[in-house]
C-alpha cells in the first residue's frame, strides 16, 4: 500500500514522540502511524524533524560514537545495568545510592555527619582514586573504623564492581600484622564500600612530602615489614599490584606499617585501562612488565617494594615523567639517578639491594617475598651493629649490581685472554734466545709472538721477577679497580645510559 | 514515572540536602567531565582520579553557599574549582619531580585560558552521555539497537530493520522517540545550568 498525502498526520507523529517510553502500551497506540512510516518518507523526515533538530542527531552520531568503547559505560546491546538514577516512591529512595552527604543516614549523634549502616560517620578523611573514606566510629565495640567507598564512576562499571567485590574478599582472608584488616565488605549499596580499621598515622608518602627521606635504619625496618606483609599475601596467590607509598599506612607511633588496597589495582584496571588507553595506579612504582602490561607475579610487588626503598632514600620516586606514557617509556629502560648521589648518608650496598629489587629482568629478582625479607633483615642487622653483623653476601661486592656484573666479568675475561697470550708467547719466546733458531714454522711463532709483545710492553718484566703470580694478580685488581670506579661514575653521572 | 521530572533542576535538587539521587547524577556527569579536563592537561589517570573527586567534594561542602539565582554561573563555578584543583596537583608533581618544566607550563597557560571552553565540552559530552544510559535503560534492547545503528552507527533504516526483524516503520519511531527523550533529559543542563 502506498500512502497517499491525506494518510499524514502530524498530530498523530508528535503523540508518539510525547508518549511515555513505557514500550508495551506506545506499540499499541501507534501501530497505525507505525505502519504508515513503513512508506511515507515524508512523515519519516517530519518525525525526525519533531523529534530533535540536525544538531542532536549530530551530537547523538559524535558524542555517543566516541563513548561507545569505553568499559566504563554501559553501553551495549542489552539495556543498562544502572539503577535508574532517580525515583519519587520514598520506599526507592531508601535504597538509592547515595554519594558523601547523599550516602548518609540522619545520626542520632549531632556532632555525626550521618551514619552509614549502623556506623556513625565523624569526618571525611581523604579521598584517593577508588572513592572517598570516611571515618567512622563503631559504637557497639568502640573503635574507629576508615569506611572506603567506591566512586560512582567506578561503581557504574559492572566489570569493576564485581572485581572490586572478589579481589576485596580475597584480601580480606589474609590475616597479617603488617596488613590492614578487611571488616566488611558491602555489596547492598549502588556505592560499594570496604571497611577498615581507621590507622592514624597516616601513610609513607605524606611521610616523605613532610619530612623528606627516611633514616637508613627505619627505611630497611619498613622494608622489612612490607617484605614480610607481601609474603603472607602471596603465599595465599594474592599480588598487591600497586604497592607505593601512599599504600603504605603507620600506625599511630609511626613503627608499624601497613599495606592496604590489596588487589584493588586490578579493579581498577577493568575500569580505566582498555577505554582510555591509560593504565591505572601510579606508574612510578611499577615493574616494567606492569607498565608493558604484559602479565605479572608476585614478583612484580618485589619490584615495586624496591621502587619504594628507592623513595624513602630520596623521597622521590625511582622513575619521573610528565606524562603517564613518558613514565612508561623509562620504566625498565633508564636506571634511576644513583641513591647515594641524592642522599650520601646511605651506603653503597643499600643501592646495590635496591638494584637487585628493581632488576628489569623477572628472573633476576629475589624470586619470592621470603628471599626479599631475610635479605632486609640481615641488611637491617648490619645497619644497627655494623662492626659485630657481617652485611648480608648478595649485598657485600659489587657483582650483585645489575650493570655490574657482565661488564667485570668481561672485563676480567679479556684480562685473562691476555694473560693466557702472554704466558703462551713467553714459553715461546723467554726461552728462545738460549736455543739456536730452527724450522722456519718457528720463525714464524717468534714473528706472531714479538707483535704480541710490543703490545704488551711492560709484561715480560712482570715475568722476569720472582714471584710474578702477585704481582700479576696485583696488576689484574687494579684494573679491575679502575674499571669499577670508571663505571661508577659513568653511572652517577649519566641516569639515563638510553 | 522513571524519568526524572526535568522541571526541576538539578542544582535546585543539590540544594535540597534530601534529594540524595541529585547526588549520584551530579557525580556521575561531572565527575566523569573533570576526569577527562584534569588528564587533557597531562595529570596521570591516578591523579585526575584524585582532582575529580577533591572537586566533588568541595562542591558538596560549598553548594549551599552557592546562590541558585545566579544564573549562567554555575558550570562557570564547578569549572574554576576544576582548574583550580589540576593545577594544585600539577604543581603538587611539580615538587617530586624536576624535569619536563616546559610542560608545566604549558599547561598552566592552556589551564588559565580555556578552562572554562574545555569543560564547557566536556560536561558537554557527560551529559549526552548520561542521558542516553537513562533512556536505555528504560527501552526495548530492540529499540535501543534501533536507535544505535542508525543514529550512531549511521546504518541504513531497511537494513537495520531487516536485522532486527522490525519493520522500517518501527525503525523510524524507535531511533525517533529515544532521541528526543535524550534530548528532554539534556535539554534542563542547558537551560538551567547555562
Amino acid at each position: 500500500m502506498i500512502a497517499r498525502k491525506s494518510d499524514c498526520d502530524l498530530e498523530q507523529l508528535s503523540a508518539v514522540l510525547l508518549s511515555p517510553l513505557d514500550e508495551t502500551t506506545y506499540s499499541e497506540r501507534h501501530s497505525a502511524v507505525t505502519q504508515h512510516l513503513d512508506h511515507c518518507s515524508y512523515c519519516r523526515q517530519q518525525l525526525e524533524q519533531l523529534a530533535a533538530d540536525q544538531r542532536w542527531w549530530d551530537d547523538a552520531r559524535q558524542t555517543l560514537c566516541d563513548l561507545q568503547s569505553d568499559p566504563t559505560t554501559a553501553f551495549s546491546t542489552t539495556p543498562a545495568n544502572h539503577a535508574p538514577p532517580s525515583s519519587h516512591s520514598p520506599d526507592d529512595a531508601s535504597r538509592e545510592p547515595h554519594w558523601v552527604r547523599g550516602l548518609l543516614q540522619r545520626s542520632d549523634d549531632p556532632r555525626a555527619l550521618g551514619d552509614i549502616d549502623g556506623m556513625s560517620v565523624e569526618s571525611v578523611v581523604g579521598q584517593g582514586g577508588m572513592g572517598v573514606v570516611l571515618k567512622a566510629r563503631d559504637s557497639s565495640l568502640q573503635r574507629f573504623l576508615a569506611i572506603k567507598l567506591l566512586s560512582p564512576m567506578l561503581a557504574g562499571s559492572g566489570a569493576a564492581r564485581q572485581r572490586f567485590f572478589r579481589e576485596a574478599r580475597a584480601a580480606a582472608a589474609v590475616v597479617h600484622p603488617n596488613i590492614v584488616p578487611i571488616y566488611a565488605v558491602s555489596a547492598e549499596r549502588s556505592l560499594p564500600y570496604l571497611v577498615m580499621p581507621y590507622v592514624a598515622g597516616g601513610n609513607l608518602q605524606h611521610v616523605l612530602d613532610a619530612d623528606g627521606p627516611v633514616a637508613l635504619e627505619r627505611s630497611l625496618s619498613i622494608g622489612l615489614q612490607v617484605a614480610e606483609g607481601l609474603a603472607a599475601a602471596h603465599r595465599q596467590g594474592i599480588v598487591h599490584r600497586d604497592i607505593k607509598p601512599a599504600n603504605l599506612m603507620l600506625d599511630e607511633g609511626g613503627f608499624r606499617i601497613l599495606i592496604t588496597d590489596f588487589g584493588l589495582a586490578r579493579a581498577l584496571d577493568d575500569a580505566t585501562l582498555t577505554g582510555s588507553g591509560l593504565l591505572a595506579g601510579t606508574p612510578q612504582y611499577m615493574s616494567p612488565e606492569q607498565a608493558r602490561g604484559a602479565a605479572i607475579d608476585h614478583r612484580s610487588d618485589i619490584y615495586s617494594l624496591g621502587a619504594v626503598l628507592y623513595a624513602m632514600a630520596t623521597a622521590r620516586p625511582p622513575v619521573r615523567g610528565d606524562s603517564t606514557l613518558e613514565l612508561l617509556r623509562r620504566i625498565g629502560e633508564e636506571s634511576p639517578k644513583s641513591i647515594v648521589e641524592i642522599n650520601e648518608t646511605y651506603p653503597l650496598w643499600y643501592e646495590r639491594l635496591v638494584q637487585l629489587l628493581m632488576a628489569p629482568q623477572v628472573d633476576q629478582r629475589p624470586q619470592s617475598a621470603e628471599q626479599v625479607t631475610e635479605l632486609l633483615r640481615g641488611a637491617l642487622a648490619h645497619a644497627r651493629s655494623p662492626h659485630q653483623v657481617p652485611l648480608p653476601v648478595q649485598l657485600r661486592s659489587a657483582t650483585g649490581g645489575r650493570f655490574e656484573l657482565p661488564t667485570i666479568a668481561s672485563a676480567i675475561g679479556f684480562l685473562l685472554a691476555i694473560l693466557a697470550l702472554i704466558v703462551g708467547a713467553w714459553l715461546m719466546v723467554s726461552p728462545q734466545p738460549h736455543r739456536s733458531p730452527k724450522a722456519a714454522a718457528q720463525k714464524q711463532h717468534k714473528q706472531d709472538a714479538l707483535s704480541i709483545e710490543s703490545e704488551v710492553i711492560a709484561l715480560p718484566d712482570i715475568l722476569m721477577t720472582e714471584d710474578w703470580e702477585s704481582v700479576l694478580l696485583e696488576q689484574l685488581l687494579l684494573s679491575n679497580e679502575q674499571e669499577l670506579g670508571r663505571l661508577r661514575q659513568e653511572l652517577g653521572n649519566e641516569p639515563s645510559t638510553e | 514515572m522513571l524519568v526524572p521530572d526535568t522541571r526541576i533542576s538539578l542544582l535546585q535538587r543539590l540544594h535540597d540536602r534530601g534529594d540524595s539521587s541529585a547526588w549520584v547524577e551530579f557525580c556521575e556527569i561531572y565527575e566523569r567531565a573533570i576526569h577527562r579536563l584534569a588528564l587533557k592537561y597531562g595529570l596521570q589517570d591516578a591523579d585526575a582520579r584524585e582532582v575529580s573527586q577533591d572537586v566533588l567534594l568541595t562542591v558538596s561542602r560549598r553548594i549551599h553557599l552557592f546562590e541558585i539565582d545566579g544564573r549562567g554561573q554555575f558550570r562557570g563555578w564547578l569549572a574554576t574549582i576544576a582548574r583550580n584543583a589540576t593545577i594544585d596537583q600539577l604543581r603538587k608533581n611539580r615538587r617530586r619531580q624536576t624535569f619536563g618544566q616546559p610542560l608545566l607550563a604549558d599547561a598552566l597557560e592552556s589551564l588559565e585560558s580555556d578552562a572554562l571552553q574545555s569543560f564547557e565540552l566536556e560536561a558537554h559530552r557527560e551529559q549526552f552521555r548520561w542521558a542516553a544510559i537513562q533512556v536505555q535503560a528504560q527501552v526495548t534492547p530492540q529499540s535501543w539497537q534501533a536507535f544505535w545503528l542508525t543514529a550512531v552507527e549511521g546504518k541504513a533504516p531497511d537494513g537495520v530493520a531487516k536485522q532486527l526483524k522490525l519493520s522500517v516503520g518501527a525503525v523510524y519511531v524507535a531511533r525517533c522517540r529515544i532521541l528526543a527523550k535524550i534530548k528532554a533529559l539534556v535539554e534542563p543542563f542547558r537551560e538551567e545550568l547555562p
